[in-house]
């Protein structure tokens, strides 16, 4: 356990370091979690000495622990430091949100959605600090990290069993 | 799938929060996202291929004929080097971000990584032992 836990916090750690400089994510895009995950099973590999061939379910399951530490890193880094600048992307762009969901006509359900947006947006402005958003933000990076980290997984240990545990 | 809603449709008003959900994946720059019925994709044309190819890529799979051509390992290398040039090209040498190569960098990319993958999985027999788990 403990061999696949550590380069988990590791890898996990540095995609969440990563995904918050800005510009990197335009490159990284889908594949920084993915390519992290498979550093992670690589250093697994290594740590273990290349004893035997990774199996799916080690494979998933150490994409789904990167997955978890990076969603739970990168989710503490994102409410830092909005809590430091008492800003973010939702501020920012919220009223170009609030146009585009006026321009649907939607009625209530439109109004509701700018309600819960507006009350999210002045909980950050004025105390760095929102707890809708903050289940959002945790919420969506636990389901979209370990479901990118899971596909990582199985991605690496495609690559590493055929790069050193097929017999040639 | 959200692109193609119907104008004033009250699902339209989950925009901003499943936004949200794929901001971790991707920098959704509207510049870089595909326009379609008035409103921008939820992911730049990258991720539309990423994601596409391995819709399609699946649904290959499960027509017997087509199984087994794409498994190679090699498939899997020259598709991603393909993918890093398109990323290094478009960002860094030229200033007009083409969409269209984005698009299908990323869709030949995921394609083929879909079938190496789960043909890999098939040897390792992954499948069967699901089948005995459930």
């Amino acid at each position: 356990m403990k061999n696949k836990l550590s380069p988990a916090i590791v890898c996990g750690f540095g995609a969440a370091v990563l995904g918050t400089i800005p510009g990197v994510k335009s490159f990284g895009c889908c594949l920084l979690l993915p390519a992290a995950t498979m550093l992670s099973l690589y250093l697994y590999l290594r740590i273990t000495f290349f004893h035997e061939s990774v199996t799916a379910k080690t494979a998933m399951f150490i994409g789904l622990i990167t997955g978890l530490f990076s969603a739970f890193f990168s989710g503490f880094f994102d409410l830092l430091i909005t809590y430091i600048f008492h800003t973010n992307d939702i501020v920012f762009s919220l009223p170009q949100v609030e146009l585009l969901i006026s321009s649907y006509n939607l009625g209530d359900i439109g109004k509701e959605t700018i309600a819960i947006l507006r009350n999210m947006s002045n909980e950050i402005t004025t105390n760095g600090f929102s707890l809708t958003y903050t289940f959002f933000l945790l919420f969506n990076n636990i389901i979209i990290d370990s479901l990118f980290g899971v596909i990582g997984g199985l991605i690496g240990m495609s690559i590493f069993n055929k790069k050193y545990f097929t017999k040639l | 799938m959200y692109s193609f809603l119907p104008q004033n449709n009250p699902l339209q008003a989950f925009y901003p929060f499943l936004k949200m959900n794929y901001a971790r994946v991707c920098h959704q720059t509207l510049d870089k996202s595909f326009e379609m019925n008035g409103s921008y994709f939820l992911v730049c044309s990258r991720c539309t291929g990423i994601y596409l190819g391995a819709f399609v890529g699946v649904l290959l799979l499960t027509f017997p004929i087509i199984k087994n051509l794409y498994s190679s390992y090699k498939y899997f290398f020259a598709f991603s080097l393909v993918l890093l040039i398109d990323v290094l090209v478009n960002n860094f040498i030229f200033t007009d971000y083409n969409k269209t190569t984005a698009f299908f960098s990323g869709y030949l990319f995921s394609f083929f990584t879909v079938n190496f993958v789960i043909l890999e999985l098939k040897r390792n027999h992954f499948f069967q032992s699901m089948q005995k788990h459930i």
